[in-house]
């Protein structure tokens, strides 16, 4: 950050910045403040400005910055425009579009980006182009952007912001100044949530998702506004494995993780389930002296300690192990079912072995 | 804000934003009109934009109280055109407007004016003064060469130079080229250019249409260039050059003279046309001393020929032009009869008038195809 402002009042802002770390740690939000702060018309960047630039900025209808991100490539211009609206209204932006991938496309980098930046500023001073998501860009939209983005005319500046630098083209990250973001400690986010009162967030709802958002505020609000007690019911409920008797029905399961839900939900479902047993984790190294340790599943405590119990460390730690490859195996858009499937094999057998009947008896 | 207007003028002054309202945004205040009433200059202005382009007209009005509104643009239109009384009364209070005419009412919600994007306000003391036919004429003869390939954005607009005694527009898309002088005096200009994205100068045209009155105002700044035309403005960003140096690449040595009757030539085109490769659209010229043949010979398709009268002032040779390109180029030469200036059957081709107005050079480019037989 003062690495930024340091280069903003010195004028030797580079032409084009990379912004890589977590998601949901402000990148975004970095770089439109950034925007914000080059083409204030009054108070030369102070946070909290009114001007018009800055307002326009706010509203995002600053004709000279122009914010682009992932969307399906069939999307609809009213459908684009609402994302907009949502992003301005609640402070987020909506990346769930189902079982479509979205992708920044060639055409939108074309007409975006590298037309709009061999236009002349209309306000100005400067352009500045955010690419949200910018590993989403297709190949052939990389290509297409590396000349601007090598080169760009005169006073503008293109910010790609990404949570993962090593999935762009060298040639895209070799164009740009690195600049690395890091995770938020969970006090950080709280503050975050409480901060901005358009997420409307209590106190005790905004602890609870700070602790869930793993170092990221963008995570936190999301998985709020997508009904965090649902999903956590739901976990708990294939964690404990209640649907499945014998391999049949753990097929079915599987199946319908892979065919109902999207790939982003899919690993949110990952995630949950990575933090059931960091509960578990958390209290099976407890030992019984000083405060009992706060866990998500605050509602199947019971059950965590019996498996707390009943786990052993390497178990434990097998299964953690499994599901972040499972997360990653989803990220690099693996078979889902055979994913799952494996998932829940492992834990119906870990309960197996470990002699947990919760949830009835397993016919392997 | 409250006023009274005929619906008329309203009408033919929606008339003169609409098209800038684009149909497709992802800004919801840009498919609104700025409505804005001015008690003491008795007028009221509407304004629209899509953030490359903003036009501003103003039309007289009776203003009982000003104040500013944004409406949106398609309804508000659809309903002054509609209406069947003689006068509109328009009143607002925040973001609700009520507009009624005679026995009609109609309520609808705006958007805040503070959301309506603010751009550059240019001043019309700093413009100087063109002969607005003569530069809808300029731009009618350059524009249609302007390149829609966003890869080459510089030559997505229309390069318009300054000199001390003539003004010039030039463009191109890397297949034809067209560019076009004219006198004037411009002494403060010269040496002054700038590339207008073709979109600002075909709406400078229309408007022009409109409402001439013999001269347009022209104001040039680093990013932006305004045109003031009656009572409309038009601002308009500018793009990013350089624009290649065109001169470097107009043959000056093609000896070789063809002269060809236009109209005949384009309706010979048209027809052979019709079965030419959809890609292509290739047709083969055979030039003779006194005959043109034309050929189109698209496998899988069929094969059309003709032949019309011409004179050719050298050996026969045989040239490929994209019909399209060559209609285009033809359908703005202004003379009876066309001039095409030859070197070699992959050079390119200057095309001009026979006998050109004194205070005016124009000539097209247009490159031929290879022929592949």
């Amino acid at each position: 950050m003062e690495l930024l402002s340091a280069a903003c009042d010195s004028g030797r802002l580079s032409h084009a910045y990379l912004f890589h770390g977590p998601d949901g740690v402000g990148k975004e939000t970095t770089a439109l403040e950034l925007a914000r702060a080059l083409n204030c018309s009054e108070s030369g960047g102070e946070s909290g400005c009114v001007c018009r630039a800055c307002r326009m900025t706010a509203n995002l209808s600053h004709p000279d910055i122009h914010l682009i991100f992932p969307a399906p490539r069939d999307i609809k211009a009213d459908a684009r425009a609402g994302i907009i609206a949502s992003y301005i209204r609640d402070g987020y932006r909506d990346e769930d579009f189902g079982r479509k991938s979205a992708i920044v496309s060639v055409e939108s980098v074309l007409s975006e980006v590298v037309g709009k930046a061999n236009q002349r500023p209309y306000v100005g001073p400067w352009k500045a182009f955010i690419i949200a998501d910018a590993d989403r860009m297709t190949t052939e939209a990389a290509n297409t952007l590396l000349k601007t983005l090598e080169e760009p005319p005169e006073m503008t500046v293109i910010i790609l912001t990404t949570s993962r630098p090593t999935a762009l083209p060298a040639t895209v990250v070799s164009r740009c100044q690195r600049i690395p973001f890091s995770r938020l400690d969970a006090g950080t986010i709280e503050d975050i949530l409480l901060s901005d009162p358009r997420l409307g967030f209590d106190a005790k709802r905004a602890k609870a998702a700070a602790i869930l958002a793993r170092g990221s505020a963008g995570r936190a609000v999301r998985t709020e506004k997508e009904g965090l007690e649902a999903e956590l019911e739901r976990v708990a409920s294939i964690i404990q494995g209640r649907k499945i008797r014998d391999v049949r029905s753990l097929a079915d399961e599987a199946s319908a993780l892979a065919f109902r839900l999207g790939r982003q939900e899919q690993q949110k479902i990952l995630d949950l389930m990575l933090l059931w047993f960091r509960d578990v984790l958390v209290l099976s190294q407890w030992d019984e002296i000083g405060r009992p340790p706060e866990v998500l599943y605050a509602r199947h405590r019971k059950v965590l300690e019996e498996q707390a119990h009943a786990l052993d460390f390497a178990t434990l730690g097998r299964l953690i192990e499994k599901l972040d490859e499972a997360r990653q195996a989803i990220e690099r858009y693996s078979n889902p079912t055979i994913v799952f499937t494996s998932v829940l094999l492992d834990m119906a057998v870990a309960r197996k072995r470990a002699g947990i009947t919760r949830g009835a008896g397993y016919a392997a | 804000m409250k006023l009274s207007i005929a619906r008329q003028d309203l009408d033919r002054a929606i008339q003169k934003v609409l098209t800038v309202v684009s149909p497709k945004t992802t800004l919801p205040v840009l498919a609104n009109f700025l409505v804005e009433a001015d008690k003491k200059a008795k007028s009221i202005s509407l304004t629209a934009t899509d953030l490359d382009m903003t036009v501003t007209t103003s039309v007289e009005a009776e203003v009982e109280e000003g104040g500013g509104v944004t409406l949106p643009a398609k309804r508000f239109a659809e309903i002054v055109k509609e209406l069947r009384e003689a006068d509109v009364k328009v009143t607002a209070e925040a973001e609700e407007v009520l507009i009624t005419s005679g026995k009609s009412k109609f309520r609808i919600v705006g958007i805040p004016t503070e959301e309506f994007p603010t751009l550059p306000k240019s001043d019309p003391a700093s413009a100087f003064a063109v002969d607005a036919e003569g530069l809808a004429r300029m731009v009618d003869k350059v524009a249609f060469c302007t390149s829609k390939d966003e890869t080459r954005p510089s030559l997505n607009g229309a390069f318009w130079e300054f000199a001390a005694d003539s003004m010039g527009m030039t463009a191109t898309d890397g297949h034809r080229l067209a560019t076009f002088r004219t006198k004037g005096k411009f002494k403060s200009l010269a040496g002054k250019n700038m590339i207008v994205p073709p979109k600002a100068l075909s709406h400078a045209v229309r408007i022009i249409g409109s409402e001439a009155d013999g001269t347009v105002k022209v104001a040039v700044q680093e990013n932006h260039v305004a045109f003031f035309i009656g009572t409309t403005t038009i601002n308009s960003r500018l793009l990013e050059g350089p624009f290649p140096n065109y001169q470097q690449v107009i043959p000056k040595d093609n000896k070789k003279e063809l002269v060809v009757d236009r109209d005949e030539l384009m309706s010979a085109v048209r027809r052979v046309a019709v079965l030419s490769d959809a890609l292509t659209h290739q047709v083969r010229l055979s030039l003779t001393k006194k005959k043109i043949g034309l050929v189109v010979s698209t496998p899988d398709v069929g094969e059309a020929k003709e032949e019309i009268p011409g004179s050719f002032t050298a050996d026969p040779m045989e040239v490929g032009y994209n019909a399209n390109y060559l209609l285009d180029v033809l359908k703005h030469i202004d003379s009876k009869e066309a001039r095409f200036l030859l070197g070699t059957p992959v050079g390119a081709a200057v095309v001009s008038a026979i006998d050109g107005n004194e205070d005016e050079e124009y000539m097209c480019l247009l490159m031929p195809l290879r022929l592949t037989s």
